[in-house]
């Protein structure tokens, strides 16, 4: 007891952090048997097939109308980190690329069938993401931003001023500083499908949703 | 023969029964198509069903404790975190209001004290006396840099514990590097205690500790024995 009371607190707390440090180590064995929790792709969904003869369109910010023929079955709501890619039966064509901040969501348009599906990070910190239509004028897989020193894999580019389709950790509560942040594996599926002049459309967030201040 | 003539008679009568049905119920069909291309949902209902939902107001606060700085300084196009913001001066300008600031001796006589709202980052740190800098564990230098009303030692203006009260004198500088111009505090006698804690202070440093009795060698040791016990029974279990 003399001991104890003569150790200095420091010390002993010094003590005790290594100790705890060092038991929480796992061994070899246990890190190949742990799994490492990695969000992945749900399940691939159905599709919607709609007749041809009552295709129906949806409004871009520009005027234009696009048709739809088929969409993915998703049938709940995506968390943070989900998305769902599914071209099969899905023929060649135009892509293009419907962002829509107020719900999080951005959809792949391929000949006019929905082939992916993600739940997405945008714009705060008064770097609102812009809204309209865009094209790609760029595309990098493997991009570094100069501006915040931070990778941004599988970019593509929307605007000069650097706002981009690139990928990151969907996570809830995380925004990004203009971009467009969508999961990783999402990123690279949409960086094989998009080509450069691809369309972008970006519907706008409920005011005041992008310029809170923190 | 009759055989025949009554599978042909039975067809022709299917056919008419099946013509009939469709003249008299094309409206029906009709309708049933329609009905069935209206129940499919619009993509945009779609589209709404899988969503997570708009992002709250509140959102963001969710992982953000206060602002963060992510940008690099030579990018960065936005002000500094503001005065009243930063939890460890929230209380310095109710402080020191009304206390006059000492001006004898003080390097830093007519700094403002932030009463305007706006620190001054401009400053280099050169500028900061050197009996300012607390290097005790969990201190934090006020960012005003000026000294607290009194005695004219280094203090602590955000501490809310005890607002307007003058904390004991600190000095924990090397006494062969003595700031030029900062009143320095008298030693208190020898064998007098040390000043009691006020309550809720996390800056007030500790005594600077000499080199580990073997006492303390010894529970470190067997800390990290124990360390490793657990650790090699965990790998063979």
């Amino acid at each position: 007891m003399t001991i104890m009371a003569r150790a200095p607190a420091r010390l002993m707390a010094a003590a005790l952090y290594v100790s705890a440090t060092l038991s929480s180590i796992p061994c070899a064995n246990e890190a190949v048997a742990r799994p490492i929790p990695i969000k992945s792709a749900i399940r691939p969904a159905a599709r919607i097939w709609y007749p041809q003869s009552a295709y129906p369109r949806l409004a871009l910010p520009d005027g234009r109308q696009e048709v739809v023929r088929s969409m993915l079955n998703i049938t709940r709501p995506m968390q943070f980190g989900d998305f769902v890619w599914n071209t099969d039966r899905v023929p060649e064509g135009p892509v293009w690329v419907r962002v829509d901040l107020s719900r999080q969501l951005v959809s792949v348009f391929r000949a006019g069938h929905e082939i992916g599906s993600a739940v997405i990070l945008y714009g705060t910190d008064g770097k609102a993401t812009p809204t309209g239509s865009f094209t790609i004028q760029e595309k990098d897989a493997d991009h570094r931003s100069h501006s915040y020193d931070a990778a941004m894999p599988y970019m593509l580019r929307l605007t000069k001023d650097g706002v981009a389709i690139h990928g990151s950790a969907v996570l809830q509560g995380w925004a990004t500083h203009g971009c467009i942040g969508v999961p990783l594996e999402f990123a690279r599926l949409l960086f094989t499908a998009a080509a450069k002049g691809d369309s972008v459309v970006i519907l706008p967030a409920p005011p005041n949703n992008g310029k809170n201040k923190s | 023969m009759k055989r025949k003539r009554a599978l042909l008679l039975a067809g022709v009568l299917a056919g008419a029964v099946f013509a009939t049905a469709a003249v008299q119920d094309g409206r029906a069909i009709g309708k049933v198509l329609r009905e069935s291309v209206a129940a499919l949902k619009d993509p945009l209902s779609l589209i709404a069903d899988r969503s997570p939902g708009a992002r709250g107001s509140a959102a963001l606060l969710l992982t953000k404790n206060g602002p963060h700085e992510r940008v690099l300084s030579s990018v960065r196009d936005r002000d500094p975190v503001p005065e009243q913001d930063n939890p460890f001066a929230a209380g310095a300008p109710d402080q020191f209001a009304g206390n006059p600031l000492p001006t004898d001796g003080n390097p830093l006589a007519g700094t403002p004290l932030g009463g305007a709202g706006s620190p001054d980052f401009t400053r280099p740190f050169s500028a900061i006396p050197a009996v300012f800098p607390f290097t005790g564990a969990g201190s934090t230098p006020s960012s005003t840099g000026a000294p607290a009303p009194g005695n004219g030692s280094p203090s602590i203006p955000g501490d809310a514990s005890a607002p307007g009260a003058p904390l004991p004198p600190i000095n924990i500088s090397s006494p062969s590097n003595p700031s030029p111009g900062a009143p320095q505090p008298d030693p208190p006698p020898p064998g007098s205690p040390l000043p009691p804690d006020p309550p809720g202070s996390p800056l007030l440093p500790t005594p600077p500790t000499s080199i580990p009795e073997p006492a303390t060698w010894t529970l470190m040791v067997l800390g990290l024995l124990a360390a490793g016990a657990s650790a090699r029974r965990r790998c063979r279990a």
